[in-house]
């Protein structure tokens, strides 16, 4: 197990340095003009060019590249180059409110799909499950920016119960949280039906209920704990989405995480910064899905005896 | 003998006069202000930024020598009055005694000093709009300056934003990447907290040297980048203004009553570059073509529901601009139109589209999408008016971060016919215009002359009008200038945009600065 993981964050190393290679070249490639971003639309000629020497964007490319990975490797991901700060610091500061956002969608996706799931798989076939398709079809199809304004609109204009945007107490995360976490109902509501489903086809469900079981003790004690697996794949890359993925709600909700830094570095051409957000992006991806694969494997005894 | 002019200037007595003529009800101590901010500012160093969001905060922060009133009448600020000489080289300027610095250190002839030299030595915005010479202090509230050429527009220029006054104990102490996220000036509000990109938190200054301002303790700017978001949260009362509302917003909030909304013509003009240099467009005759084919009046009925601005009447001047000519437009007159492109020689082919010797007039036009409002939507109209008169424009739309460089080469490199953009003039003076605009030094990439114009005429009495040492004269040789350059017509003027803000009705006391299209309520109040 233990070298299972270990070889596994070993493999991580690699990737994150392709993916630190690929953004490198990638922003050389799209036009746009860091300095001039910074200087301001208006500045003067002088004023930008002094400012590209500061930055050392005048050096040859491969010059900049060099010294870019030389510290990298160092972990020093540079400073941005509109506020001037070093990139870990506007990254640690925005972190933990994306993450706390993603953990409230995520529970809230859970939950609710999983709810809505087994709803519709113990009626299958009745207007219930039904209901429950048309539900997780509209929420796969609503694009978040609109869901967010109209929440907003009845929960802050009309009703007056909840802050209408930005970042504060618990009241604050309702209305992004929602947002974000529809698209997740509706995939594991239909990941949880279909999983559910094909685990009631067994044949130690029918034992169970032949023993003289509970229709309740069969479904959490046998169907659900072993429908639950597919599930937690879904529930881990949805979450893993969610944290480089909120880039909208961010944006609807004026939530100062790291989408919104995204899209500000992006329209700013603050290259550091946004290498620096992909590689965070990336880890968090990978490690999320290492923790659901361990997770996997110690729930899963036919895999837990292979590693 | 020099005979010296003494211009007397209103002090704060009658600037809080003015304030308070603005005032529906007595003023009430205490309270937080929030402002949903419309545009992202990654700092807050102001001497750095000529222009945009960073102005916004300036105005509770800092201050500068000199100051526009509500009717753009020039005060005294932290100068209380100035004297210049007969030919215009030297200048005196008298200072406020009994200010400080939020930081404690005195506001005095050194401090200025300190700032304008700051200005020159990092080459910060507008630097050279000024031919200084030397600076020094005579006394501790006396400074004088000696320029090389007469300059009566540097009052003008001091009173913009970017010549706020830093206090240089604290420029000193946090260097220059410091100052990007901290600042410390003699206005009514001091820094408590400051997130880039994300908000800017202001307390009261309890030492302010104007007794009795300012009325708020705290005045909150928290960046919202979505529009409807923004005015969610006004409607939601999460925050007191809301900055930037799209025009069908703006018309709701009017009709629902519930909210104050407010708006002033600014200096910023919708123009449309059109390339001098070469391609059609370096045709006199087809460029009063396109003039003519556009309906300016069409475009802000259709665009802007008829409240978004007026016609502009000189190019890239707004009437709030000192030294403004009302030189006129080009009256939509599609036929006129036509006339003069046959008359280029541009004739009219079977397929709607105009031919010369076998090349036809299609031209590259470039744009933003929501750069400023309306912008995309005013190109589209454009392109389709143009289209009625035979001339094909390309379209292209074009992400910020790429237009600037686009449209910021030198004439040979510039791919572009036609290209919207908005013009600002923030020293609210036509010397910026003459110098950045219409001369052809300031061809870019050096200035913003982004249509290559280039008359030596223009030029030689541009020229001639900076030895004039007073303004009434200077405005008079002004109008002439201002006069031939609409007749080449450089650019496709359009129109002067009005800005809008919507507050709650509790807030009292909002101002506009033209300048900026700022809203600033620095002296403002809540009313319980």
């Amino acid at each position: 197990m233990l070298r299972y993981i270990s070889s596994r964050l070993l493999i991580t190393v690699p990737m994150l340095l392709l993916v630190a290679v690929v953004t490198f070249f990638a922003f050389k490639l799209i036009p746009g003009d860091p300095a001039r971003m910074f200087a301001g639309e208006d500045a003067p000629l002088e004023r930008v060019e002094a400012i590209r020497s500061e930055l050392g964007l005048d050096r040859p490319i491969l010059n900049q590249f060099a010294s870019y990975m030389g510290r990298l490797l160092h972990g020093d991901l540079g400073r941005s180059v509109s506020s001037r700060r070093p990139v870990i610091e506007e990254i640690r500061s925005r972190f933990g409110r994306t993450f706390k956002l993603a953990l409230t969608a995520i529970a809230i996706a859970t939950a609710t799909g999983i709810a809505l799931g087994t709803l519709a798989a113990l009626h299958k076939g009745t207007w219930i499950d039904a209901a429950v398709s048309l539900i997780s079809l509209l929420g796969i199809s609503v694009p978040s920016f609109w869901l967010g304004l109209l929440l907003m609109q009845l929960f802050s204009v009309k009703l007056g119960l909840l802050p209408a945007a930005g970042y504060g107490g618990w009241q604050n995360f309702l209305m992004p949280g929602l947002t974000l976490s529809v698209f997740s109902i509706a995939f594991i509501t239909r990941m949880t039906r279909s999983s559910l489903l094909e685990v009631l086809e067994n044949d130690y469900i029918r034992t169970a209920k032949a023993k003289g079981l509970s229709r309740a003790a069969v479904i959490t004690a046998h169907a659900m704990r072993n429908a639950l697996l597919p599930i937690i794949i879904i529930v881990g890359m949805r979450f893993g989405y969610m944290i480089g993925g909120a880039v909208i709600v961010e944006e609807v909700f004026a939530w100062p995480g790291l989408g919104r830094l995204l899209i500000l570095s992006v329209g700013q051409r603050d290259i550091p910064v946004v290498q620096g957000l992909l590689l965070v992006f990336a880890a968090t991806f990978i490690l999320i899905n290492l923790a659901v694969d361990t997770l996997y494997a110690t729930l899963d005894p036919k895999l837990r005896h292979q590693l | 003998m020099t005979r010296q002019t003494i211009v007397k200037l209103i002090v704060a007595i009658s600037f809080l006069l003015s304030i308070h003529a603005l005032a529906q009800s007595t003023p009430t101590y205490g309270g937080t202000l929030r402002i949903a901010y419309v545009t992202t500012s990654p700092h807050i160093d102001v001497q750095l930024a000529s222009q945009g969001p960073v102005t916004e905060s300036a105005h509770y922060m800092f201050e500068t020598l000199f100051d526009r009133n509500e009717d753009g009448a020039l005060e005294g600020l932290l100068a209380t009055g100035y004297e210049s000489s007969d030919d215009g080289l030297v200048y005196t300027f008298f200072l406020r005694e009994g200010v400080s610095f939020h930081d404690g250190t005195p506001f005095d002839a050194e401090a200025v000093k300190y700032n304008i030299e700051r200005k020159i030595r990092l080459g910060l915005p507008t630097w050279d709009a000024v031919p200084w010479n030397t600076i020094e202090v005579v006394d501790d509230h006396t400074l004088r300056v000696t320029l090389t050429a007469p300059a009566p527009h540097i009052i003008r220029v001091l009173s913009a934003k970017t010549w706020s006054m830093y206090s240089p104990t604290h420029v000193e102490s946090v260097g220059a990447d410091g100052i990007l996220s901290q600042g410390v000036g003699t206005g009514p509000f001091m820094q408590a907290e400051f997130q880039p990109n994300d908000y800017l938190r202001l307390v009261k200054n309890p030492n302010y040297w104007q007794a009795g301002l300012p009325y708020l303790d705290e005045v909150i700017f928290q960046v919202v980048p979505d529009a409807n978001t923004r005015a969610a949260l006004l409607e939601a009362g999460d925050v007191d203004v809301a900055l930037g509302l799209p025009i069908p917003t703006i018309e709701r909030l009017q009709r629902g009553g519930r909210f104050n909304v407010l708006s002033a013509v600014g200096s910023r003009q919708y123009y449309a570059v059109l390339n001098n240099y070469r391609g059609p467009t370096s045709d006199v005759m087809v460029r009063k073509a396109i003039n003519h084919a556009v309906d300016k009046e069409g475009i802000l009925r259709a665009v802007f529901r008829g409240i978004g601005g007026e016609v502009a009447e000189a190019p890239y001047l707004s009437p709030v601009v000192d030294g403004f000519f009302p030189a006129g437009h080009y009256e939509y007159d599609p036929v006129l139109a036509g006339q003069l492109l046959d008359q280029a020689g541009w004739a009219l082919s079977s397929d709607g589209v105009r031919y010369k010797d076998g090349e036809r007039l299609s031209l590259a036009f470039y744009t933003r999408r929501g750069s400023v409002p309306g912008d995309f939507e005013t190109a589209e109209l454009i392109q389709g008016m143009l289209r009625e008169v035979g001339v094909d424009t390309r379209l292209e739309v074009i992400e910020s971060a790429s237009f600037i460089p686009a449209v910021t080469t030198d004439r040979e490199s510039a791919q572009y016919d036609m290209a919207l953009f908005t013009w600002s003039t923030a020293t609210l003076d036509a010397e910026f215009v003459m110098t950045s605009g219409y001369h052809s030094d300031a061809a870019a990439p050096r200035l913003y002359n982004r249509a290559y114009y280039s008359n030596t005429a223009v030029d030689r009495l541009i020229e001639e009008s900076r030895s004039i040492p007073n303004i009434e004269d200077r405005n008079a040789a002004y109008e002439a200038i201002i006069a031939m350059v609409f007749d080449d017509a450089p650019i496709l003027q359009l129109f002067d945009s009005a800005e809008f803000a919507a507050t709650s009705p509790k807030v009292q006391g909002v101002y506009f600065d033209p300048a900026y299209s700022n809203w600033p309520v620095k002296y403002g109040w809540k009313t319980p």
